[in-house]
């Protein structure tokens, strides 16, 4: 069976270049699916994250996110499809067989035992001599920034230390991949941005190749190399975080990362690689396509994308609707509109610099984009 | 959905103390006036009934065969509290990881017990361990010498009957202790290389403890207080405090001496009480109680 164009591990190999070296995908996941009494929470799953490469899994709340992380975990075992760890099957294997890290959503460190023997702990289960134990413990704790702390008990440590500890937990064994389920979610805005930070930097320094599952948008851009965008158990993109936010192929995921403007019509071929969009209300914009035959479709606009201008710019660069500013709301580094045109509130935002267009509810105002920030959904 | 569950029931907060001593009183006045008022008087009588004195605790202590009751009632009870914990463990371990309908049938099973009355039952154990009767040839069979053991009327058969009576107070216990361990920590383990065996001894064992202790506790506690059992499976022949007492009481009327003994259980129960509030009070870290 063939993957679609969009989800294929080539695809995202070729996408995430810059992010690690040559070699083949460290992971990659091929036609996985599982199923819950009749509820399909993986369908059909296929990606490939490169050696060294963060990838993020971005989804809402029951978007198979987590089963995903807990398929490749060995909590769960699949009911199709393969994992692939540097070219070896492992979606049969036991967890204990994996060599795989984990960092739990609420850390889950043992509470009857102290920091340092909650790091060991794996490399106990591998038989590693106890000084050699404990040079490497003390080496994860620098690591993670909590030198001194191992004779503590988990129960002593803040949300954030734990959060160190569990991530020190799962690296100290040197696992061939590490995967982390929403690790920051439980702490506070400032602190979360920290980790995202240190656990980047350290992820980079190490060169693990990570899974890391976040609902957070936000956090799946300032982190990953790689995001895979999941809905209903199907994956619908993966490609780095500008490709989304430019290119998103899907409604969802074009409305899951970032604001958009949604405008439904019909397009009809107009060459050389462009169409002529006939939209809903009768208005006609132009947009970059390469079909050959009519179709109905959806045009996404980011509202930074769009201008509010006086004169009416050059038509063979720029398309333009007219349209009238409902309500105009001050965020400080921007100023947002919500201008009524082609029969939609179309959101509109302007950077608060000088010479920016400054209008009033009420005003009727030429809306204006750059013909190439169309982005054609199907 | 769970967070906010999870910030909302750290919203609800427990009455003011005022309030919750008043929503106490009834209780405490019953505690009162049915317990501590005949505890109190139990303590002066063992002290003797005219003046003070301390000659029953020097008879129960001096006279061996007064000390062996009592000697005999605390090995009994742990053998008890012992074979409650080598059965319940297993049992609490599978109704832990048992579907919700299995376990409800199970419970059931270990439940049953408390359900039946105390003849039936013990009768049932008389049938079952009486000479020639299926349990006594059964292990002449396994056991040397092939001839039927003696499980009636002995030791045996009293350590047999409390431990099936008490065994529900084991099993609760070590369930909830194991049943309220997150999920994650067992695999957390996995994922750090420990297979299933590993896991049990490193994780799960562990943080079900408290449970055990607090099972052995209250299965220790209730035995040194049986009566009806050892009468029954012990023919006579297993003399244990509560009958001692009673005996005391009934035939003897010697009120100091049944109220000194009764004061010894109560006390070594308490230091066992306190013991236990120490060892788990232990196992609390930084604050944060590991079985809920």
């Amino acid at each position: 069976m063939e993957a679609p164009d969009r989800l294929s591990g080539r695809r995202a190999c070729s996408d995430s270049g810059s992010a690690a070296g040559a070699a083949g995908p460290a992971l990659e996941v091929r036609n996985l699916v599982k199923r819950f009494e009749g509820i399909t929470a993986v369908d059909d799953v296929w990606f490939a994250v490169p050696a060294g490469a963060f990838m993020s899994l971005l989804g809402p709340s029951g978007s198979g996110k987590t089963t995903v992380l807990r398929l490749l975990g060995g909590f769960e075992l699949p009911d199709r499809g393969s994992i692939m760890v540097d070219g070896s099957e492992i979606s049969r294997l036991p967890p204990y067989r994996r060599d795989i890290g984990v960092v739990f959503q609420r850390y889950a460190l043992f509470p009857h035992i102290t920091v340092a023997e909650n790091i060991g702990f794996a490399l106990k289960q591998r038989r590693v001599p106890k000084p050699a134990r404990r040079q490497r413990v003390e080496e994860a704790l620098d690591m993670v920034g909590l030198p001194g702390y191992g004779e503590r008990h988990p129960g002593q440590l803040s949300g954030g230390q734990q959060q160190r500890v569990a991530l020190a937990r799962a690296l100290v064994f040197k696992p061939r991949i590490l995967v982390m389920d929403e690790p920051l979610a439980a702490l506070d805005k400032r602190l979360r941005e920290r980790m995202q930070q240190e656990i980047r930097q350290l992820q980079k320094r190490l060169r693990i190749t990570t899974v890391y599952v976040t609902h957070d948008q936000t956090e799946a851009f300032v982190m990953s190399d790689l995001v895979a965008v999941m809905n209903h158990g199907k994956l619908e993109q993966i490609g780095p975080p500008r490709t989304l936010y430019e290119k998103p192929q899907t409604e969802f995921v074009a409305a899951f990362v970032g604001d958009s403007n949604l405008f439904r019509g019909s397009i009809v071929p107009s060459p050389p690689a462009e169409g002529e969009m006939l939209l809903n209300d009768g208005s006609i914009v132009h947009c970059p396509w390469q079909g050959s035959a009519p179709e109905s479709a959806t045009l996404l606009v980011r509202p930074e994308k769009l201008r509010i201008d006086r004169a009416e710019p050059d038509s063979r660069r720029f398309n333009t609707l007219r349209g009238r500013v409902l309500d105009a709301i001050f965020l400080g580094d921007s100023i947002e509109y919500i201008v009524s045109a082609a029969g939609h509130e179309v959101i509109v935002r302007e950077p608060n610099r000088a010479g920016a267009a400054h209008v009033r509810p009420g005003a009727d105002v030429l809306l204006s984009w750059a013909i190439e920030d169309t982005v054609v959904l199907r | 959905m769970k967070r906010i569950a999870r910030d909302a029931a750290a919203v609800v907060r427990f009455p003011p103390l005022r309030a919750g001593v008043l929503l106490l009183l009834p209780a405490l006045a019953l505690v009162g006036v049915l317990y501590l008022i005949p505890v109190g008087r139990l303590a002066a009588v063992s002290f003797g009934e005219k003046g003070l004195s301390l000659a029953a605790y020097a008879a129960l202590l001096d006279q061996w065969s007064y000390s062996a009751i009592l000697l005999r009632t605390f090995r009994l009870s742990a053998l008890v509290v012992a074979g409650c914990v080598i059965l319940g463990y297993p049992i609490a371990y599978v109704l832990a990881f048992s579907s919700a309908r299995r376990r409800a049938l199970l419970s059931l099973l270990v439940l049953l017990p408390f359900w039946t009355s105390v003849l039936v039952r013990n009768y049932a154990w008389v049938y079952l361990l009486r000479k020639g009767g299926v349990l006594s040839v059964a292990a002449g069979v396994l056991l040397p010498g092939g001839k039927p053991a003696e499980l009636l009327y002995n030791e045996v058969g009293v350590v047999i009957g409390m431990t099936n009576t008490l065994l529900p107070f084991m099993v609760l216990p070590i369930f909830v202790a194991i049943h309220s361990q997150d999920r994650a920590l067992r695999e957390a383990a996995g994922s750090l290389g420990a297979s299933p065996s590993r896991v049990f001894w490193a994780v799960t064992l562990p943080l079900s403890l408290t449970g055990v202790y607090a099972g052995s506790l209250l299965v220790f506690t209730t035995a040194v207080g049986f009566f009806i059992t050892p009468a029954l499976l012990g023919g006579g022949r297993v003399l244990l405090a509560a009958t001692f007492i009673e005996q005391q009481i009934q035939e003897f009327v010697n009120w100091p001496l049944a109220a000194a003994a009764s004061m010894i259980l109560l006390v070594i129960v308490a230091a066992l009480v306190a013991a236990y509030r120490r060892v788990t009070a232990a196992r609390t870290f930084g604050g944060e109680r590991v079985v809920g």
